[in-house]
């Protein structure tokens, strides 16, 4: 009788010990599993936001337009590009856009000149983003008018909440 | 006895909690390679594809301007003098859009540095869709416009290799054909009927609303173009546009059509009438 006593105490002792196993398992897995969490999703979203909007504008031939007073030293042209961006994204999200123009040299050096004055964006620079994504993005320009054909920009759109 | 039954609970945990250790370790560096390479990778790779085929275009714009009416499009064709494009000349501007392909190539290497791009374009063989109608025919030497014929069109065919080394990202290829044609279906009286389709043979919708469309005519024993005025053009879908002349066309002669894109690119058709 001792015997089977001590066998039944060894199951008994067994199968707490996977019970113990089984629910380590399923807490680890209950933590492991939303792996993509808040933070990440979010970031991934704006990503695809910042890029679904420049395409879109880009698309429309938007920037040819918005960009030829640019180059003619009009002033004005970092307002209608705001008010463009700031359209095509959803209430509640920030962005910053920084506007280069790119020309290469016959030796082949790169030049990147900035053309806005931080005025394309709808937050204060002093405003910290919070789950920010910035995408780069080079554009050739295609659409009308043909002063503004085949040149080229290089922008860096940032998107994010304010923190 | 007893102790080495807890023993054996011990081990069992011990074993268990290393088990899944490992499984979480691994079940989250998997994680990180799929946002690592699908996620970052996926949209940059795009943005730059879609961006090579914009340089593309507009050096088959620039082709194309320059071969029709250098004077007419001189805020875009005088700003490659530089580069070497000489009016009328097909040659000179598969050079300059050469040229200007290595300066697209090394803009984007300097843009995406952070990501380690490396970007090679390259010139291949394409062949033209059937749905052009122009028959068997192969892009070769960067650039094929066949103009002044019933299925006329304007194409450019070239290859971009991409790598993004930071994000462990290689061996993206993508073989990319951009150009516009034009096929005059019929024309008599006051109408002339056109297809006008983009790239791979999609039918274009935009002609009105962001290309331009003209219609020229020349009498039989005349040397002379003389430019139609359009009184209305009227898109039927599927591509086909409904062109309304304010008077006749002649009886016989040939009548050309000239279209643009919504990219600059041209493409000049012709038949003969009667």
């Amino acid at each position: 009788m001792a015997v089977k006593r001590r066998g039944v105490t060894r199951i008994i002792e067994l199968v707490l010990a996977a019970a113990m196993v089984v629910a380590t398992l399923l807490f680890v897995m209950s933590f492991t599993r939303p792996i993509r969490s808040a933070y990440l999703r979010e970031t991934s979203d704006l990503r695809r936001l910042a890029y679904n909007v420049l395409d879109n504008l880009a698309e429309a031939g938007a920037f040819e337009r918005v960009l030829e007073p640019a180059l003619k030293g009009d002033a004005g042209w970092e307002g209608r590009l705001r008010f463009l961006v700031s359209t095509s994204l959803p209430p509640g999200v920030l962005f910053r856009m920084e506007v280069y123009s790119v020309s290469v040299g016959a030796d082949g050096r790169v030049e990147l000149v900035r053309l806005d004055r931080g005025g394309v964006a709808n937050a204060d620079p002093n405003v910290a983003f919070r789950e920010a994504e910035s995408v780069l993005y080079t554009y050739v320009c295609v659409h009308d008018p043909d002063s503004m054909r085949g040149r080229m920009f290089h922008f860096v759109l940032v998107v994010g909440y304010a923190g | 006895m007893r102790a080495r039954g807890q023993i054996l609970v011990a081990a069992v945990l011990v074993v268990g909690l290393l088990v899944m250790s490992v499984l979480v370790t691994v079940y989250q560096a998997h994680a990180l390679f799929l946002r690592a390479r699908s996620v970052v990778v996926r949209e940059t790779a795009a943005a730059i594809t879609a961006d090579f085929k914009r340089a593309l275009a507009a050096m088959l714009a620039l082709a194309t301007r320059a071969l029709f009416n250098y004077t007419r499009f001189s805020d875009f064709t005088s700003r490659f003098e530089g580069y070497g494009l000489k009016p009328g000349d097909l040659d000179s501007a598969k050079l300059v859009a050469r040229r200007f392909l290595e300066e697209w190539e090394a803009a984007v290497r300097v843009v995406y540095a952070e990501k380690g791009a490396q970007v090679e374009w390259f010139e291949t063989v394409c062949a033209l869709p059937s749905e052009v109608g122009m028959g068997e025919v192969y892009v070769y030497d960067l650039m094929y416009v066949s103009w002044y014929r019933r299925n006329a069109g304007s194409f450019i065919c070239a290859g971009l290799n991409l790598n993004l080394t930071n994000a462990g990202f290689y061996g993206w290829k993508k073989v990319l054909l951009a150009g516009f044609s034009l096929a005059i279906v019929n024309a008599a009286g006051s109408e002339v009927n056109v297809t006008a389709r983009v790239d791979n043979g999609t039918l274009y919708g935009n002609l009105l609303a962001r290309g331009w469309v003209e219609v020229y005519y020349r009498e039989a024993g005349s040397e002379e173009w003389v430019k139609a005025k359009v009184k209305d053009v009227v898109y039927e879908g599927f591509g086909n546009y409904r062109i309304v002349l304010d008077g006749s066309l002649p009886a016989k002669g040939w009548v050309r059509v000239v279209a643009s894109d919504e990219r600059g690119i041209l493409a000049v058709a012709e038949v003969s009438l009667g």
